[in-house]
């Protein structure tokens, strides 16, 4: 009876090593795909920087999908670095919305200062 | 003979243990990041600072591996983690930069807004302050003069019997004092002056023509001389034209032996010097009053 529990044991364990990496949950796909969605609609497209990172994260996403199957562990990373390259990608434009905002508020105080120390004399 | 097998078997030993090194990836990486945290991620974005250093971390860790591919992998986002510190790092910056730009400009605003309300506070109080003087400089005339608010301006009647004796055209000394007050109160306005002389009937028309134009000329050039702009002034000889009383009793003729100083009502024009108007030409000469009665004619007698 022992020999056999043991025989039966060793059978598990062995096949659950033979089975490899757990496939990737769909969420994870679908959570890279949203991030993908919000770079695209703030206008990453639009910069040149971030369209880049928005083009490597479609790419990385192109890559987990194809390799799902096969290779779920590799998937996993590629998914990892497709949600990055598409936070990236908003990150970027978001800085270069807000530096654009500085530069302009900026002018806007120069020149409203020009203005001031420009009224001394009386109209 | 024993160390023959010990020297392999430990290099197989050192072998199996080790790993491999850091990928150009990874390397570039770890560059990434050293340069990010000197950067304003440090101070702006902590946070996202920290996950990259996490994920830069485990993309060290992976090496353990000696898989290439995982170690790219993971270095390549660490590198994307750290690119992300690094540009909330600069949006933030950028953010803290714009809010003082503009927390500073309603600063400067309200500074222009200010200076403009003392700027109108003062020119008000100035124009108070000049209506004020102006008003009082009149009721000074008042005293010795006939000013009257007319339709083309304010006019100022002096008696001829206290400016010049009679036939002559030179300013008598008690003249002066008045003529002086008078000019204080037009130098108080940028109003062009007309000043017209007047003679009564008595005399020949062309001599009281010239006698009037002489007296407008010598009025005129005390008050330039009194601070009144040259350019303000004009003088005009009227003779007997717009008596303002009968020229048959001594005390009407006094009346019509008169200046009158009139402030205009439109402004002066820049550059234009002060002339002598002979005012002939009948009824439509400049400056006469239309509300005034043509005198009838008199006998020529001497002028005065």
């Amino acid at each position: 009876m022992l020999r056999w529990l043991s025989v039966t044991a060793f059978a598990v364990a062995l096949g659950a090593a033979c089975a490899g990496a757990p496939p990737v949950p769909a969420q994870r796909f679908t959570d890279a795909e949203s991030e993908i969605k919000a770079a695209q609609e703030i206008g990453a497209a639009n910069n040149p920087q971030g369209k880049l990172h928005l083009q490597q994260a479609q790419d990385q996403l192109a890559l987990a999908k194809k390799l799902s199957k096969d290779d779920p562990a590799v998937a996993a990373r590629k998914l990892d670095n497709a949600q990055a390259e598409a936070e990236l990608a908003k990150s970027i434009t978001r800085e270069t919305s807000t530096r654009a905002e500085a530069d302009e508020a900026r002018t806007r105080l120069q020149n409203a200062q020009k203005n001031l120390s420009g009224t001394g004399g009386g109209r | 003979m024993r160390w023959s097998f010990a020297i392999p078997a430990a290099a197989a030993l050192v072998l199996a243990c080790g790993h491999m090194e850091a990928t150009p990836q990874l390397k570039q990486a770890q560059a990434a990041y050293d340069k990010a945290a000197q950067g304003p991620a440090a101070q702006y974005s902590p946070a996202d600072l920290a996950t990259a250093k996490k994920a830069l971390d485990q993309a060290n860790a992976s090496l353990e591996s000696n898989d290439k591919e995982l170690v790219d992998d993971k270095a390549s986002l660490a590198l994307s983690k750290t690119a992300i510190a690094d540009s909330a790092g600069r949006t933030q910056q950028a953010a803290a930069e714009r809010d003082a730009s503009l927390k500073e400009l309603n600063i400067t605003r309200d500074q222009m807004l200010s200076k403009t309300q003392e700027e109108l506070d003062r020119e008000r109080q100035a124009r108070t302050a000049a209506e004020s003087q102006l008003a009082q400089s009149r009721k000074d005339l008042e005293q010795f003069a006939r000013v009257q608010d007319m339709a083309r301006g304010t006019v100022i009647t002096l008696s001829g019997g206290v400016l010049f004796d009679t036939g002559k055209a030179e300013l008598l000394p008690g003249a002066q004092d008045q003529l002086a007050r008078v000019a204080s109160y037009l130098k108080n306005s940028p109003r062009p002056v007309v000043i017209e002389g007047y003679t009564d009937s008595r005399g020949s028309a062309k001599k009281n023509q010239a006698l009037s134009e002489r007296r407008a000329q010598a009025v005129s050039d005390f008050l330039t001389a009194q601070g009144v702009p040259a350019d303000r002034v004009r003088s005009v000889g009227k003779g007997a034209s717009s008596p303002v009383a009968s020229n048959a009793s001594s005390n009407g003729r006094a009346q019509n032996r008169r200046v009158e100083i009139v402030l205009e009502n439109a402004p002066a024009t820049a550059g234009s010097p002060a002339t002598t108007d002979t005012g002939r030409g009948g009824s439509a000469a400049p400056g006469s009053e239309p509300e005034k009665q043509e005198a009838p004619a008199s006998p020529p007698t001497n002028p005065r």
